[in-house]
């Protein structure tokens, strides 16, 4: 055997070994994830929360709009299962139609608030210098105006669809995942196993995505995950003040703020939508901590 | 002083920003009048003139301003009122819903977040942490929702909404009748950060090894954690807090006042919304971000005074 073969079939091994031990590190997540009672059954139940706005279409005893204008506000029914609202619509349907809305807008705020904060945080570890003073100092304007304020202050003069509004609530809350990565890359930045790779002649691009990135990954999948219930709530409190998914598409929060009107007709109404805002942030919320404490030990407080 | 000078541009930024976001915004306050067949397009005109709308944006945005800068928020596009005095007249009000409501979570979370620690995985443990979960993920609108139907609606104790009888004569209990609901809420909400918070940070200090140095020394359980640890545990509580309560305190709770009817400055935020009153927008906007620079500001120095390690620049 050649040196130069025996050079390959000893990398071979190592990438070998080294997937083995991925796997190991990702199953030793998930058997530490397991542990977590709270989060396996949080898991569970948003798992059954997702599934039902997914096969809404097939599940829903009736289409969204479908009007009935011979029940209108009808009390719980066998034709109706959580009665209908003020235009004859059944809630039960339009409740799991809003579902795939809320959820969508929820988990595609968070995914771009993550993917943007990791982007302006990795940007300004690891150039450092005036890119990071520049970055930061945006960063702290960003935060200098509450959310919501931001939000409708855009939206006072925008005409906002769905996508729109799900953009917003991304570009408004990536400031705490940039700041996280930002810190993650300052304290990595001048480890030994850095140093390693730089004296091997690794280059800028590749200690980031091969030495940073998957270091400094565990805290931004705990805080994109608990965003997930942030942007939800951001969302339907937009919603139901009307500046968020304008009617006649349904969200949780839009149909919150229509069951308000009839609150003294119907006020069990008003606890439907709540529920599954509440329940499905719950979930999110806890299954969260559950991966805090899963990708990480040592951050368990 | 160098982090007073660090905030100046910030402020800065965040006026032009604001200001360009409004007015470069498509469909002006008096677009609608377009439509109206009765007003023709130099009454627009003449409109917009008055308003000082026709002028070019850098002239406009150095005349509002100079006009800022004399807390001159300009007229209200919505009735013709000064902007300062539709604040004037709101903000005492959110101090008042907000101030109360912040004293009442510092009286109950302080409690809970140190028994939390002190006891972890204990009962009150995991009871002060399923509220906590409870209270961060359940949207606030909804809870002031719910009290309100069970409190106004079935059982008819409390008032739905608004902060007084009209027609009443003033008395301290038509007062407290109108807070409760929105106080309650509030608390509920809030307090599972701050219980949350105070916790953790309890915890973090409780580990240290200067506090096990207090025990083996013999300093009784109580000293140990209200001397030792809740000092320094204070730090960073005290930094949230300055995060927090200034924004709350003039930004006010947007969603619970409009919930409520409460005439304080979110509701009056909300309204200016709706009605594109870009005056108000403007002003009560700029305030909420002067309170979180000034908020972060006071939380910076709190630090250095409650903890003298640290060291400024």
């Amino acid at each position: 055997m050649s040196a130069v073969q025996r050079e390959a079939l000893e990398a071979d091994r190592r990438a070998e070994a080294e997937l083995l031990a991925y796997e190991t590190e990702w199953q030793a997540v998930w058997r530490r994830f397991r542990r977590h009672r709270m989060a396996l059954v949080a898991a569970v139940v948003l798992s059954l929360i997702a599934l039902s706005a997914i096969f809404a279409p097939l599940i829903a005893p009736y289409p969204p709009d479908h009007l009935d204008l011979s029940a209108i506000l009808a009390s719980p029914s066998a034709a109706h299962p959580l009665g209908t609202d003020q235009l004859g619509r059944d809630v039960l349907s339009r409740l799991l139609y809003a579902g795939r809305v809320s959820l969508a807008v929820g988990v595609s705020a968070a995914f771009i608030a993550m993917v943007l904060g990791t982007l302006v945080g990795s940007i300004s570890g690891y150039l450092g210098g005036v890119t990071d003073t520049l970055l930061m100092r945006f960063v702290d304007v960003m935060l200098s105006v509450p959310t919501l304020f931001l939000i409708i202050d855009a939206e006072s003069f925008f005409q906002v669809n769905a996508v729109m509004l799900t953009a917003l609530i991304g570009f408004t809350s990536w400031m705490g995942v940039s700041r996280l990565v930002r810190g993650q890359f300052l304290a990595l930045k001048s480890r030994e196993f850095v140093e390693a790779a730089r004296a091997e002649g690794a280059r800028g691009w590749r200690i980031v995505t091969h030495h940073l990135l998957p270091n400094a990954l565990a805290p931004v999948i705990v805080n994109g995950t608990l965003s997930v219930g942030v942007a939800i709530i951001t969302e339907s409190a937009l919603s139901f003040l009307g500046f968020g998914i304008q009617p006649p598409t349904a969200s949780w929060g839009n149909m919150l703020s229509q069951f308000q009107n009839v609150i003294y007709q119907q006020p069990t109404l008003v606890l439907y939508p709540g529920i599954m805002i509440f329940l499905t942030v719950l979930c999110v919320n806890l299954i969260g901590d559950g991966l805090r404490d899963a990708l990480d030990p040592r951050l368990r407080i | 002083m160098r982090r007073v000078l660090q905030s100046i541009p910030t402020l800065l930024i965040i006026m032009i920003a604001t200001f360009a976001l409004v007015h470069l915004a498509p469909g002006g306050p008096f677009a609608y009048l377009v439509l109206n067949p009765h007003i023709n397009r130099s009454e627009v005109l003449r409109l917009e003139a008055a308003y000082g709308l026709n002028l070019p944006l850098p002239i406009q945005f150095i005349h509002w301003f100079w006009a800022m800068v004399h807390l001159n928020f300009g007229i209200s596009f919505q009735g013709g009122q000064q902007v300062a005095t539709l604040i004037g007249a709101a903000l005492p009000n959110t101090l008042l819903l907000v101030g109360i409501s912040l004293c009442i979570i510092l009286l109950i979370s302080f409690p809970i977040g140190i028994l939390a620690a002190v006891k972890q995985y204990s009962v009150a443990d995991y009871t002060a942490t399923i509220l906590s979960f409870g209270g961060i993920s359940i949207p606030d609108f909804w809870l002031g929702l719910m009290l309100m139907i069970v409190f106004s609606i079935s059982l008819n104790w409390l008032p739905a909404g608004g902060m007084l009888t009209i027609g009443a004569p003033f008395s301290i209990w038509d007062r407290i009748r109108y807070l409760i609901l929105p106080v309650t809420t509030y608390v509920l909400v809030n307090q599972a950060y701050f219980s949350r918070y105070i916790r953790s940070s309890m915890l973090e200090v409780v580990r240290q090894d200067y506090i096990r140095t207090a025990r083996s020394k013999g300093v009784r359980e109580r000293v140990v954690i209200y001397k030792h640890a809740l000092r320094n545990a204070m730090i960073p509580v005290a930094t949230i807090f300055g995060l927090t309560i200034l924004p709350s305190l003039v930004g006010g709770a947007v969603i619970l006042e409009t919930v409520f009817a409460w005439p304080g400055m979110g509701r009056l935020y909300y309204q200016s919304a709706v009605s594109r009153d870009y005056p108000t927008i403007l002003a009560i906007t700029l305030i909420a971000a002067f309170a979180v620079i000034l908020g972060n500001l006071l939380a910076d120095l709190s630090y250095g005074l409650l903890d003298p390690r640290v060291q400024y620049d």
